[in-house]
């Protein structure tokens, strides 16, 4: 049998393995060509590549986070493969045909997963346009499709392709069989990286500053240019707080006020391993969130456009929120180990389910707070000088928290179903 | 002597509501006395994890009852379960497990979190058993930044610091090397003896099993034979222990 030809027929079998990968491109597929619809639907006078320059930024933007999250995505569907490949390594396979092996399984979920999205994107764009044509006072043909739109969907994915096939064919060349086999990872405290290391009071400071500065900055209808970056000033300092600041915090709580509290005690250090691991992504979404709403304040007044920003943080937000799903879900899986041998210690699935409450409960509240903290503010003074409804900042503020929310009640259902299955047998 | 376990016709088998299900467990009893040093030892895929998981309270068995200090575990809740182990049992594993993401004295201090001591308490607990075993000057050390020998005396820490009535260890020195593996024993050896710790060990190497008292051979899910140290030296018992498990490839020679 031919390597392409196995790889189609493994595919095949372990079908279930590869549902959550194919899922995110269907939908990833039909968020872009849908983002793209709208944004050159010359009825509404959007067009492509004239004019609006911060609409191409935003492109490119959505063409990048789309990416990512499929990046993500291909993690996951690698990490669920690692035996299957570890296998076909032992059975002589070398680096080219492993390559080889993974580029067929994604093309193949490609092929599928594209035109199932372009056609549920089809089928939501007269929904999506009805939406858009109505907050304009207009009338057009509900079913407008793009041919430049569609061109630009295909380059999107294509660049996502590419990038997959890059890191597919690379995994076998960084793994050996051995880690391929032995992939279950467990929890490791994190070496400090860097050794230039700045008092944990300047990461405070920093990111404590905004607060107070937000409030001595002139306050512009059109301008939040200047709040932008005072809050990627404060980013620098929760930058460090996630490496070092926070996990030295949970360390204290633990030792000086948890040794006697069987959930708070697992629960910190599941928590600052956990931020640990996903600090760069939380940064990722924290910025994302900052500019988008930034953006979505200076243009609120501005009918085409904030149409176009609302639309662009809206895709952003929920390709961010698959990012995270992804990411928390790999994490959470390598966990088993440590809730098998809590169980075994005498930790009864009551106060499992308590420790993996309190782990995503402080992940997603800091994913949360953090961004809600500045973005707060910011709307907070908007408001106050009457340049904004509250109504608007609601809605701006709503749009981040509920599928956070949302996602992270998906992790802890995930995370419970994984944990149980492992501890009940199922590794 | 006080009875620590009680196992009457402990029966475990897999799939059983499948068209071939498979029995890995045929009636074993066993009676764990107070002070017992006591090895498990078979060929793989012989029963004897699912015999020490069984009578341990981590797996349950499908016929049979396993009594521990006067009471059955076959008959209790899961909450009853989980308080019972960590009242009366201490674990120790092949590989450690240890929370990565907690300093060696938060490791120790887990059964504890358990037993809802106070804070001071926790403390005074870890600090002794740490002392007890030589680690104390590991405590705020996360596992990572220790040897294997080290984390594995951080897990014997963890496994007594309850003051179990029992100490189970599933095969406790496969992942050390034979010096760590002998100080372990060593270790194991000396708590029993001096300590009275009662311990019930799973493991493949004959001289590992000769540090222990009484040795129990386990072949196709049935307790083939029992050997017990008495008054032999550890080398003459050693040699008991080799010549039981080479037994079916002497035979293959005759």
């Amino acid at each position: 049998m031919g390597k392409a030809k196995f790889a189609l027929r493994m595919l095949k079998l372990e079908y279930q393995k590869t549902f959550f990968y194919g899922l995110s491109l269907v939908c990833s597929s039909a968020v872009i060509f849908l983002f793209f619809n709208y944004m050159d639907n010359h009825i509404i006078g959007n067009e492509i590549g004239t004019g609006m320059g911060f609409s191409n930024l935003l492109s490119l933007a959505i063409m990048l986070i789309a990416s990512a999250t499929a990046c993500f995505a291909n993690g996951f569907f690698l990490s669920k493969k690692n035996e299957e490949i570890g296998i076909y390594t032992m059975s002589g396979a070398g680096v080219g045909g492993v390559s080889i092996y993974l580029i067929v399984q994604n093309f193949a979920i490609i092929i599928a997963a594209i035109p199932l999205g372009f056609l549920i994107g089809y089928l939501a764009n007269p929904i999506l346009n009805q939406i858009v044509y109505s907050s304009l006072h207009i009338t057009g043909n509900l079913w407008h499709i793009s041919t430049q739109a569609i061109v630009m969907s295909v380059i999107t994915l294509l660049t996502q392709t590419a990038a997959l096939t890059v890191v597919n064919a690379g995994y076998a060349y960084r793994h050996d069989i051995l880690q391929l086999l032995h992939f279950n990872n467990t929890m490791k405290a994190e070496a400090p990286a860097s050794s230039i290391r700045m008092p944990i009071i300047v990461y405070w400071v920093t990111a404590l500053i905004p607060l107070y500065v937000f409030f001595q900055v002139p306050v512009a209808s059109n301008d939040t240019m200047v709040f932008l970056v005072v809050s990627c000033v404060g980013l620098y300092g929760i930058s460090g707080l996630f490496k070092r600041g926070l996990p030295q915090l949970f360390e204290f709580l633990q030792r000086h006020f948890n040794m006697n509290h069987k959930i708070r005690l697992i629960g910190f250090g599941n928590l600052s391993y956990s931020i640990a691991r996903t600090a760069t992504l939380i940064k990722i979404i924290i910025v994302a969130i900052i500019c988008m709403i930034c953006l979505c304040i200076t243009y609120h007044d501005d009918p085409s456009n904030s149409t176009l920003i609302y639309f662009s943080y809206g895709v952003i937000i929920f390709l961010m929120t698959f990012c995270i799903v992804y990411r928390v879900i790999v994490e959470n899986s390598s966990n088993g180990p440590l809730f098998e041998s809590l169980y075994k210690l005498g930790f009864v699935r009551k106060d499992l389910k308590r420790i993996m409450r309190f782990e995503t409960l402080g992940l997603y509240g800091i994913i949360l707070f953090i961004p809600t903290l500045y973005i707060g503010i910011i709307l907070f003074i908007y408001i106050q000088h009457g340049l904004l409804s509250v109504a608007i900042a609601v809605n701006l503020v709503l749009a981040y928290l509920i599928p956070i929310v949302l996602v992270g009640l998906i992790t802890y259902q995930n995370y419970k179903k994984v944990i149980f299955n492992y501890i009940e047998g199922g590794h | 002597m006080d009875e620590v376990l009680k196992a009457t016709g402990v029966e475990k088998t897999y799939g059983l509501h499948t068209k071939q299900p498979f029995k890995a467990l045929k009636g074993i009893d066993l009676t764990i006395n107070e002070n017992d040093f006591i090895c498990i030892m078979g060929p793989s895929g012989s029963g004897k994890s699912t015999f020490i998981n069984v009578i341990s309270t981590i797996d349950n068995p499908t016929g049979g009852r396993v009594v521990i200090g006067g009471q059955d575990v076959t008959e209790m809740t899961e909450e009853q379960l989980g308080r019972f182990k960590y009242e009366n049992l201490g674990f120790i594993f092949q590989d450690f497990n240890l929370i990565g993401s907690l300093t060696i004295s938060e490791n120790i201090a887990v059964p504890l979190s358990l037993s809802h001591k106070s804070k001071q308490e926790i403390i005074q607990d870890v600090e002794a058993v740490a002392k007890k075993l030589g680690i104390d000057h590991l405590l705020h050390k996360y596992p990572e930044e220790c040897s294997g020998g080290q984390r594995q005396r951080a897990a014997i820490a963890r496994a007594l610091v309850n003051q179990p009535k029992l100490i189970v260890a599933d095969e406790p020195t496969g992942n050390l090397d034979s010096e760590n593996s002998h100080e372990i024993l060593r270790l194991f050896k000396q708590l029993n003896d001096e300590d009275g710790v009662t311990i019930l060990m799973v493991t493949h190497d004959s001289m590992i099993a000769s540090y222990s008292k009484k040795l129990l051979f386990i072949k196709d899910g049935e307790l083939e034979t029992t050997i017990e140290k008495l008054n032999k030296t550890q080398k003459e018992y050693y040699y008991e222990i080799v010549d039981a498990n080479s037994k079916e490839s002497q035979e293959l020679f005759q």
